[in-house]
């Protein structure tokens, strides 16, 4: 049996993803899932596009970067008590049918934190290189740092227990990088304990458009936003 | 150490700029801090400029044999920790404007759902409305029944 998604919400950042957000938003309806899109200062259609959706919008005066977006759905999120917080991405390339196996995994393991893994989905060898080659290696690299045993630390498909995040509110705010969140998210949740468990997931191509996150830019983020935990944290080893 | 032509395009450099801070603080557009910081700096360089053997006597402590070398050396350090501080500073102000946006967004959100709310409560308390079948949904209607939530 599925786990119930009752008292779940998904959590969508999107910036100039009108195009997009249609084929995200459609199937999340279709499987009756309660969206949250953070419109993080589009300048075209998206909170329109969202609205018509049915997805309650909340929306940045201005773009501050898709961590922070992130965070503001996160806040909203645990203020609104969901028991169950969905991170997915509005370019379409994730598959809301998949959700039911990450809130299994969470009943299962007792996880705080359930990663979707690209690595571990059938359709990673047909992956773009960048993303075959220097994923593991980023991936093993905040593994190290934060002591957790993930195969893919930035797939942006990830459910949160709600509780754990509210416990864990404080490293919200103290997260300092405005665009490539997941490995300072890591970072710090590893700090708090968190614990976190994978599933394969399974990448659809990106419906249209490309992706503003270039592969120096990607790769300086990054690390940036690892230099910068690390020298505000003391970090702990999660068991 | 002789004036020299660099020494009094200097000294009118550091008058001008000094002429400006004080106008600055004049009309409260500086800070303690910053106004301190820029007097201090201008005025330093006003003085040594126009007393060069002041800079010789102060690189000789140093034990630096080219003034020229010791006012570049000195000069280099202040503007490094001038940029750090000004780094660190602009650095807080962003992470303030963020939490900023992020608040003014979320409060936006809550006062959009109370609104939302009572038009709904509105509706319901119009029945003539509802009876004549009047629709306001604007696109796909499949998820607005999912999307209410508290």
């Amino acid at each position: 049996m599925a786990p119930s998604p009752d008292n779940l919400l998904i959590v969508i950042t999107a910036y100039n993803e009108e195009d997009n957000l249609p084929h995200v938003l459609g199937p999340c309806a279709e499987h009756e899932y309660p969206v949250l899109v953070v419109d993080d200062g589009s300048l075209d259609e998206t909170r329109s596009v969202a609205r018509s959706y049915g997805a309650r919008v909340v929306s940045h005066p201005m773009n501050l970067g898709q961590g922070h977006a992130l965070l503001t759905g996160f806040r909203v999120a645990v203020r609104e008590g969901a028991g169950t917080i969905v991170e997915m991405d509005a370019d379409g390339q994730h598959d809301p049918s998949e959700i039911p196996a990450f809130l299994e995994c969470m009943e299962r393991t007792g996880a705080d934190i359930v990663v979707g893994s690209r690595i571990m989905g059938s359709n990673h060898p047909d992956a773009p290189f960048f993303r075959r080659t220097f994923l593991p290696h980023v991936t093993s690299a905040i593994n190290m740092l934060s002591g957790y045993r993930m195969s893919d630390a930035m797939c942006g498909f990830r459910v949160f227990r709600g509780s754990s995040l509210a416990r864990v509110e404080p490293a919200l705010d103290a997260i300092l990088e405005p665009q490539y969140v997941a490995a300072e998210m890591f970072l710090r949740f590893a700090a708090k304990g968190m614990s976190v468990a994978e599933v394969p997931v399974h990448l659809k191509d990106r419906s249209s458009g490309k992706s503003s996150k270039g592969f120096v830019r990607y790769g300086y983020g990054v690390a940036r936003a690892t230099i910068r935990a690390l020298a505000d944290l003391k970090i702990k080893r999660n068991p | 150490m002789k004036i020299t032509v660099l020494s009094i395009i200097i000294a009118v450099v550091a008058l001008i700029e000094l002429i400006r801070t004080v106008r600055r603080i004049r009309r409260d557009e500086l800070g303690l801090r910053s106004a301190a910081i820029w007097t201090l700096l201008w005025t330093g360089l006003l003085y040594f400029a126009v007393f060069p053997a002041h800079l010789e006597a102060l690189a000789e402590i140093a034990q630096m044999r080219r003034t020229l070398l010791f006012a570049s050396a000195v000069g280099i350090v202040v503007l490094f920790t001038l940029v750090f501080n000004l780094s660190s500073r602009l650095e807080k102000a962003q992470r303030q404007i963020a939490r900023l946006t992020q608040e003014l967004a979320i409060q936006s959100y809550d006062a959009e759902r109370r609104i939302d709310g009572l038009q709904r409560k509105l509706e319901e308390h119009t029945p003539d409305k509802q009876s004549s079948g009047e629709q306001s949904s604007t696109g796909p209607a499949s998820g607005k029944k999912n999307n209410d939530r508290g």
